[in-house]
This record gives C-alpha cells, structure tokens and sequence, in this order.
C-alpha cells in the first residue's frame, strides 16, 4: 500500500489524492510517477546509497535544508562517513533526514523500527515519537507491531489479507476490537466458544476448550472472547460463585521490565512483580485466572465487511 | 592411507600435465627467440601498420561497445517486457557463435550482394575489406562480453536504491546517472575489459569480413598468420607483444574484481553492531 502511495506500484482500482492533488485514479488513467509526487519515503532496509557520503544522501532529495536537518537529527558528526559504517539507529535517522529534505507533503514510514535490534527500537520509538510530533506532516505508516501502532500513531487502521478491518485511535482499537484478528493484535487474549443471549442481559458463552465465560456484552453464535492480560488477575484459591474463572496451571513465567505475563492454561495474565511474589506462584502450580464481565468483549471470529472510508490517511 | 596418498598422487599427476600443457607453448613463445631481438622485430614496418590499425579500429569498436552497450544492458536488466529472455539470448549469440561464421553473416548482411549491400552501395558505402569492416567485426563479437557483465552488473544493483532516488525527486535519467551507473561501475568495467581483450584477439571474423589488407585491415593477429610463412621470428614477436598484452588485461580483470568485493554494494553486509550512539 505505502508503495502505491509513492507511485512505486500502479494498483488495479482505486484513488489516491492529497490535498486536492489527484496522483493516482484507475477510472481516469491518472498515475503520477514517484518522482512527480510530494513524498518522503523511508524504506524499511533504508535503502541509503551506500556510494555517496551522509551529507550526500540526504542533499539527494533537495540541498536547502540539509545542514538543517543533519543538526536535527543528531547526525552531523557522521555527514562525511558513508552508509556503511553506521549503525541501525543512525542509518534510520539518516534516511529521516534524506526524506525530509525534500520537504514532502506526506511522509511514508515501512516499518520504520522492524530493522532495529530489540535494545535500541524502544530508544528509537521515542525518538521518533518526538519528532513526528515536531514536524506536524501527515504520516502513513506500516508496521506489524502494535506497540509501534500506539506509540506513533493518531488513528491506526488494521489490514488483514488486504482488508481493512478497522479504523481508529489505539483507545477505540483495544476498548471495542471490530473482530478476533485486531482483538489478539492488541495483545488481547482470544478463546473461542459459542454464545447464548441471557435473559438478564448479557451473554454465556460456553468455551470450546471447555468452561463457561459470561460477559456484559452482547453477541450470540459462535464468537471469540477476547480480554486483555492486564484485566485478568490470578487467585490460589477458586474464587467465590459468579466470577469468570478458568483453571490452568501455571506454564510459563516471563519478567516485562516491572511487570510480569504469567501464562495460566489458555490465558496470559499481567501482574506486577509484586503481586506475583504475593501470590507465590510458580510453574507448574494450579492457579484461576479471573476477570469481570465488562472485560470479557466478544467479537466476531469471522472478519466484518470493511467500515472505513478508503485510503486517504 | 595408501589409498588417500595414491588420490592424492593422482591429482597431483593430472594437475601437472594440465599446468605443463598450459605453461609449454607460452614458454616456448618467449624462447624461441632470443628476448634482446625482440624490439627489433616489433620494429618492423608490418607490425606498426598492424598496432596502428589495431589501435584505431578497437578505439572506435570500443567506444560504439560503452556507448550503445551500456542503455543497452540498462534496458534489459531493468525493465521486464514480453521478448526480453529472446532479446537476451540474441545479444549473447556472437559468444558462441564461430568467428568465422560471425564474418560470413557480417558480409551476408553489409557485403555488396548482401541484404543492405545493395543500399549501401548506392550511398556511396561499401563495407567489406575496409577499416570499418574491421570494427564492426570487432564490435560483433566483443560486444557481447561487455553485455553479460553488464546486464549482470546492473541487476545486482538493489532495485529498492534506484525506488528510492525516485521518491526523493530524481527523474529515471537522473537516477540511471546518479545511482544505477555508479553501482554497476566495478562489474561494467570488468565487463569492458574482457570485451577489449576479446577484441584485440579477433581473428576469424574479421578476416572474413574485411581481409588481410597491410596498412588497413590487417590487426595484430592477422599480422601473426600473415608473417608466418614469410618472417616466422616476427610472428614471434608479435606474439610476445599479444601475451603481455593479455596478460595485462588479466592482471586488470583480476584487480577491478578484488576492488569491487571490497567495495561491495549490496545493502545486507551493513554492520548490524547496536551501537551505543543511537
């Protein structure tokens, strides 16, 4: 998609426009080349031309503001080295730079942090956070990671096998997910079951694995309950009548920084440190994950029809 | 062990015979005739005609080589069209093609009963047995060396380098100019040095197609056949002047190689160090 928006690939139907611009209409004919189109791109290899200097990659777009932009960045000390010296993070701001100086209308990111080890992508999320805000530019950007979506991004729109299943901001996403797909994307967990209206309100849903789930929610067939780790809390003891809660043992323990995901049978739970030195669990032990009713959100498990308004993020 | 050690003899008897047979005629080249009179054969008149008209018409073949080879080899590297397997096929035929084969379609095509013969000589063109004869049979069968390498040369650029510069503004001439040419440069000029080599070297077809004509067709291995009966001691000469010359060529093959590794542009051998820096 990000290389239909740059003019790279002609798509089969569709429209694309900016600002009033028109740059791509199947029913017109219209195709703008990349060139021609107000674009910064930063691919996410790069793609540096690694027999040209720093200074020189980024003066490729546009010479005006380059010293400007090394400055901002933080890599005018590097202006003469070539690309391939230069580490993950330095080659990222290089490419920043290099698409910035040809003071784009939109700037598009391809997974910008997906080419970075583990250490430094969360020093350069910041980072770039920062500087998005700064810029004030429409930004499109593609990513598999959803901490990338949250961090980055005003509205964030889910693809799926080309499909867009649903647009919004990171609140609307994890609070009310379209269907199973965006649900787990959000690091929510997923069970499927099968549920049934109650008369009361709310819904039962009946777990295939086994076990029965009511939820505050609405929904009734086969359905997917998603609940997010940090809505589930674990218990030594079953918990008292009413309360959701699925027996497991405990399988696996992994440190978060502060905070740690327990996996308990089919969930993943999130606690602190603390709590779970309180609880004393280790693996192997039995333990309940329990969660409310207004955590327990059902979604569909088959995709919905697209609800957006194409692509003109 | 005894086994391993007679394997071991084996290949060693094999490569020995096979280094002789290559080393015997080169060393014999360079004993048949005392060194110290070998600038005095060079000397003659017949083989400066044959540098002259070497020298001239691989200029002229050359530059028509770099010049309509290289958008050539752009083209078919980085463009995908329907034909484009036939069109490379075509332009890699001369490689096997027999060089006096090449000759016989060369004056099939340009001689004077020949498809544009007849055009040609009525515009006052007549091709065969003259220089131009010499360098389009020059051009003929060494372009296609400089072709291969080329094409090679120009897909091995990351095609994402070349998406970029268009995203940043850069038309396709500018791009094939600032960045497709400079990356392909190591294998384009490795590619020029064997099509020069080949076509100092070309024998059949140009004897063919232009003759043996001393002072205007005769090149420096014409000259060899041409001096055989009459002067053997400086067909001699002539062919210590081509083996240092070949050998030059190598030496340039193998030195533009060892450069272009070291200077490697594909994208991966990027140091993937976390840096403290970023």
């Amino acid at each position: 998609m990000l290389r239909s928006v740059a003019g790279l690939l002609r798509p089969d139907a569709g429209r694309i426009e900016l600002g009033g611009e028109v740059w791509f209409d199947a029913t017109t004919g219209v195709h703008e080349p990349p060139e021609r189109r107000s674009v910064g791109v930063v691919f996410q290899e790069y793609a540096l031309f690694p027999h040209l200097t720093v200074r020189q990659n980024v003066a490729f777009g546009g010479s005006a503001r380059v010293e400007e932009l090394l400055h901002r960045l933080r890599i005018a000390p590097l202006a003469d080295q070539r690309p391939g010296t230069l580490s993950g993070g330095e080659r990222q701001r290089v490419a920043l730079a290099r698409a910035l100086a040809r003071q784009p209308a939109v700037l598009l990111l391809d997974e910008p942090l997906s080419a970075l080890d583990a250490h430094t992508r969360a020093h350069v999320r910041d980072e770039l956070q920062d500087l998005l805000a700064e810029l004030g530019l429409p930004v499109l950007l593609v990513t598999h990671d959803f901490r990338d979506a949250i961090a980055l991004a005003d509205r964030i729109g889910v693809i799926v096998d080309g499909q867009l299943r649903q647009l919004g901001s990171a609140a609307e996403l994890i609070d009310r997910p379209a269907d199973a797909f965006v649900a787990a994307f959000t690091g929510s967990n997923l069970l499927h079951g099968t549920a049934t209206p109650l008369a009361g309100g709310g819904t039962e849903v009946q777990l295939d694995a086994g076990g029965l789930v009511r939820s505050s929610h609405h929904a009734d067939g086969p359905v997917g309950v998603a609940v997010h780790p940090w809505d589930i809390s674990l218990l030594t003891q079953p918990p008292p009548n009413g309360a959701n809660a699925l027996a497991g043992s405990v399988a696996a323990v992994t440190p978060q920084g502060e905070r740690v995901q327990v996996r308990v049978g089919a969930l993943t739970a999130e606690l602190t440190t603390p709590d779970l030195e309180r609880l004393g669990l280790q693996r192997g032990d039995q333990a309940w994950a329990t969660f409310t009713r207004q955590s327990a959100r059902l979604v569909p498990l088959a995709a919905p029809p697209t609800s957006a308004n194409g692509d003109s993020g | 062990m005894i086994r391993r050690a007679g394997f071991d003899a084996l290949l060693a008897l094999c490569a020995g015979v096979a280094l002789a047979f290559f080393a015997l005629p080169i060393v014999a080249l360079f004993t048949q005739v005392p060194l110290s009179r070998v600038p005095d054969l060079l000397g003659d008149r017949a083989v400066r005609d044959a540098i002259v008209v070497t020298l001239r018409t691989n200029a002229i073949a050359n530059v028509l080589i770099l010049a309509l080879g290289t958008p050539t080899a752009y083209l078919l590297a980085t463009r995908r069209f329907r034909g484009r397997s036939v069109l490379i096929t075509l332009v890699e035929l001369p490689l096997v093609l027999p060089p006096a084969v090449a000759g016989i379609a060369l004056l099939a095509a340009f001689g004077r009963g020949g498809l544009f013969g007849g055009a040609l000589a009525s515009g006052g063109i007549v091709l065969p047995f003259t220089q131009w004869a010499v360098v389009l049979a020059v051009t003929f069968v060494a372009a296609p060396f400089y072709l291969r390498q080329a094409i090679a040369a120009f897909s091995a650029v990351d095609p994402l380098l070349p998406d970029a510069a268009r995203t940043l503004g850069a038309s396709p001439a500018r791009t094939f100019w600032r960045i497709s040419l400079p990356l392909a440069a190591g294998g384009l000029a490795a590619g020029w040095v064997l099509a020069f080599a080949r076509g100092v070297g070309e024998f059949g077809a140009t004897i063919v197609f232009a003759g043996s004509v001393r002072g205007q067709t005769q090149t420096l291995t014409l000259a060899i056949y041409d001096q055989l009966e009459a002067n053997f001691d400086v067909a001699i000469a002539l062919g210590i002047l081509l083996v240092l010359l070949s050998a030059t060529v190598l030496l340039c093959f193998k030195l533009l190689s060892t450069w272009r590794s070291s200077n490697s542009t594909s994208p991966s051998p990027f140091a993937r160090t976390p840096s403290a820096s970023a």
